[in-house]
């Protein structure tokens, strides 16, 4: 049993699945799935097709070029079987796996660090510019217009509370020195 | 999948070039099985238009199913010519062999090609 990868998307082929095709010439191709094999029959180049592998790493989008890459190769001499080969080889899979995901991760991650601020930015100038998506406007002026009469209360509120408290001082100094004058 | 009265292109060097299948074994035919074949155009060789031999079919449009699950195709539908007795008339292949002809019955189809994919 081999896991393949498909020519078109480069992801793994399981058994079972997928189409291979025989070109006159002897050449091969194997596909993963109908959508594969009909984007090939349209004459696709992959490398131009966004979501395929090859147009991935050519853009530079994902991990093209590690060292784990290198240790999935095809190999065509059967190996003799050896318990302790499969043993230690399996291990090794699961190791490289581990390594691979997390140098694609950190690479993804060093990608959209970016992207961050400029999405911020975006944010903000989407909410300036589009919030009549959201509410009318109309209604918006009616929020400013309430928004301001609130503050103005706010605001005379804020100057009553302060004038009642210096009566109160006035008043509580008043009384201490009449205490004052008193005794 | 081909039915009786399909064309097959002949991809050996017995002289034959196109022959029309005149009779399947179980109504369609698929890689690695025996159709009496009328030839239809053939060019110098030991074979003449107008003849009727037994060939194998090599290669399909229609995917042929192996017994593991995979499936392949090709792009055109040929065949080898055969003798009576079942040994290739010609010398040579031009094309690939599937694993259908990795068994004994069909060693000397399979010696004229190069290896079987």
């Amino acid at each position: 049993m081999r896991l393949e990868k498909c020519w078109f998307c480069s992801s793994t082929i399981y058994p079972g699945h997928g189409i291979t095709f025989v070109r006159n010439d002897a050449t091969t191709f194997k596909f993963c799935r109908s959508k594969c094999h009909k984007n090939f029959k349209m004459k696709r180049n992959p490398r131009k097709v966004r979501w395929t592998k090859a147009y991935r790493k050519l853009a530079g989008k994902e991990l093209a070029e590690d060292a784990t890459f290198e240790m999935e190769r095809r190999r065509n001499r059967p190996e003799k079987y050896d318990r302790d080969l499969v043993k230690k080889t399996v291990k090794a899979i699961e190791r490289i796996s581990e390594i691979r995901v997390r140098r694609q991760e950190r690479f993804y991650e060093k990608r959209m660090a970016k992207v961050k601020g400029q999405q911020v930015a975006r944010d903000k100038q989407q909410l300036e510019q589009e919030i009549h998506l959201v509410k009318a406007p109309a209604s918006l002026v009616s929020d400013k217009a309430q928004q301001k009469s609130k503050e103005k209360l706010k605001v005379a509120v804020e100057a009553k509370q302060q004038k009642q408290k210096q009566q109160a001082q006035g008043a509580d100094a008043m009384q201490e020195r009449a205490a004052v004058q008193l005794g | 999948m081909l039915p009786k009265g399909a064309f097959l292109k002949i991809i050996d060097n017995s002289g034959a070039r196109l022959g029309q299948i005149i009779w399947t074994r179980f109504g369609t035919a698929g890689a690695g099985n025996v159709v009496k074949v009328a030839i239809k155009e053939a060019k110098g060789g030991k074979v003449t238009k107008g003849q009727m031999k037994k060939a194998v079919v090599v290669e399909t449009k229609y995917p042929t199913r192996r017994p593991n699950g995979a499936h392949y195709q090709s792009l055109r539908n040929t065949a080898v010519l055969l003798s009576d007795k079942g040994n290739p008339l010609g010398n040579r292949l031009r094309g690939m062999l599937g694993l259908e002809f990795a068994r004994p019955r069909w060693k000397r189809v399979s010696m004229l090609g190069k290896r079987l994919f």
